[in-house]
């Protein structure tokens, strides 16, 4: 009669358990997607807004909001002001920011949509230019986004949720005459994740829209160049400031530096240009000695594997497999000890 | 305002292609003006975050780790977009009164160029894109940062950025959840 090793018995109960709740979860996690919003100019040849308005001029327009995801999103959308992000570029403000200027001229109140797989919505909406309005480009934008965040698979101790953006821009070109205008600001310096960064403010204090490119420096007290840059920004647009920021690949330390920075604006030939500006470092504020060097054994952060929409069945085989590795182990080792128990013959 | 309530078959029936569970097309409502087959979408999202387990500690310390983007432009409309990524702080969770990571503690260490999975090739001289922009966007994520960029003519496909990200944890914070919201943009402006 073949021997049975009983002892393996509810280690397999306990895998084929674990392999049940896996097959019973997993699909569940695998099935949720991203929102995908589209945000559509109807009747315009571009892909956002591209209006030119008298003073006191009102235009009817429309968008499209629409769901091209296989699910239904509970989908928001709303005006909000657009502004010059660092290095240049366009971006809209979050929901529920306070709204102002170029913005208060739409006539376009937020609404929350619930709208299924295909499905899309026309919106009527106007722009009216105010009477005393100055000659110039203006801009603020459109936005869809999904109202609940989207979270993606199960989540570690650090997790993100995303709300997805569709942003459009709503330009306005008030015809008359061009001011261009360009100006460089204070110079300033912060740290993060061992980096540092050199920062100067851009003014766009004019009435179009710029593209500066230019050169930058950075020295030590001592006047020797530590870094050099051809830099080359995106939209900085009309009556709006921000920052041009320059990574550098380490964290400086402390002491006395300074930064100059020139830009050219090559369609408008405005330019703007700083001496070198000084700038300190402070030494480190030491550590409470107290502190210690974190030798805590609390975990309290995992890894976030697949935090958003990763593979959730990797993970879950990858965990399988190792259970499956320590199950074997377990009994050779045991086979192994009964072995060296049993009696040698003779 | 008014809302004018369109159901897409165009998009309907390519998305009828491909879906795994049945769909419910959506029942023509009252006010339908049109039923036009029209593009498709543009869209951005982020996903696969990792980031290093990190234990209790006396002091504040640092947890790198990556996340991935993917960028769609299937409007076929050639005009180019830009993506922004900007993160809230990270709330806390948990039964240990711990206080929120603020959201510049969250940081954009590298972005790397991306890469085609899907239509129109990446621009060979590095010009029209899809593309890193000129100046880094590296650097601390409680402002909008643009990761990607495609030129007019190019973006034309998918596209996966592999984005590395460090999260400063203050000095003695508790044990528990952390979640924080990222707000990815596709942005079509001049």
């Amino acid at each position: 009669m073949p021997h049975i090793d009983r002892s393996g018995r509810p280690l397999l109960g306990l895998l084929l358990a674990f392999a049940a709740c896996l097959a019973l979860t997993a699909p569940a996690l695998a099935s949720h997607e991203p929102p995908k919003l589209a945000l559509t100019p109807v009747r315009e040849s571009g892909q956002f807004f591209d209006l030119t308005l008298e003073r006191g001029e009102t235009q009817e327009l429309q968008v499209e909001v629409a769901n091209h995801g296989h699910e239904s999103v509970l989908a928001r959308t709303y005006a909000a002001d657009g502004y010059t992000i660092i290095n240049g570029g366009f971006a809209a403000k979050l929901f529920g920011e306070q709204t102002s200027g170029t913005t208060l001229w739409l006539e376009y109140p937020d609404e929350e949509l619930t709208l299924g797989p295909a499905e899309g919505l026309t919106i009527d909406f106007s722009v009216t230019v105010p009477e005393k309005t100055p000659p110039g480009e203006y801009i603020t934008a459109l936005v869809a986004e999904n109202v609940v965040p989207y979270s993606g698979s199960e989540q570690g101790s650090v997790a993100i949720e995303q709300v997805i953006r569709t942003v459009v821009a709503v330009a306005i070109d008030v015809p008359g005459p061009d001011r261009p205008a360009l100006e460089i600001g204070a110079v300033g310096h912060k740290e993060a994740a061992g980096m540092s960064f050199v920062s100067f403010e851009v003014l766009n204090g004019g009435n179009v829209h710029l593209k500066p490119s230019g050169e930058f420096s950075l020295q030590d007290a001592g006047g020797t160049e530590l870094a050099s840059a051809k830099p080359v920004m995106d939209s900085v647009y009309a009556g709006t400031e921000t920052l041009l920021e320059a990574p550098l690949s380490e964290a400086l330390r402390s002491g006395g530096y300074c930064a100059e920075l020139s830009l050219a604006d090559e369609e408008t030939g405005v330019t703007a240009a700083t001496e070198c500006l000084p700038f300190t470092i402070a030494a480190p504020v030491t550590e409470d000695p107290g502190a210690g060097d974190g030798s805590g054994t609390i975990p309290i952060l995992q890894p976030a594997v697949d935090a958003v929409s990763g593979e959730p069945m990797l993970a879950a085989l990858a965990a399988l497999a190792g259970v499956l590795v320590l199950a074997a182990l377990y009994l050779g080792l045991r086979r192994r000890r009964r072995r060296s128990e049993s009696p040698q013959p003779a | 305002m008014k809302l004018i309530r369109t159901p897409r078959r165009g998009m309907s029936i390519a998305l009828a292609a491909t879906a795994t569970l049945a769909l419910v097309l959506p029942v023509a409502a009252a006010d339908t003006v049109t039923q036009a087959v029209t593009a498709g979408t543009r869209s951005a999202s982020v996903a696969n975050l990792t980031l290093g387990a990190v234990a209790y500690s006396h002091s504040a310390q640092d947890s790198s780790g990556s996340m991935t983007l993917t960028a769609d432009d299937s409007t076929g409309s050639n005009l180019g977009w830009n993506v922004t990524i900007l993160s809230s702080a990270f709330v806390y969770s948990g039964g240990n009164s711990g206080s929120n990571i603020p959201a510049a503690n969250f940081s954009l260490t590298s972005a790397a160029g991306p890469v085609r999975t899907a239509g129109q090739a990446v621009d060979a001289l590095g010009v029209g894109g899809p593309k890193v922009p000129v100046i880094s966007p590296v650097g601390t994520l409680d402002t909008a940062r643009k990761t990607v960029q495609a030129m007019l003519t190019f973006g034309n496909g998918t596209y996966t950025q592999a984005l590395g990200v460090s999260l400063s944890i203050p000095a003695q914070s508790a044990a528990g959840k952390y979640t924080g919201t990222l707000t990815t943009s596709i942005t079509a402006a001049p």
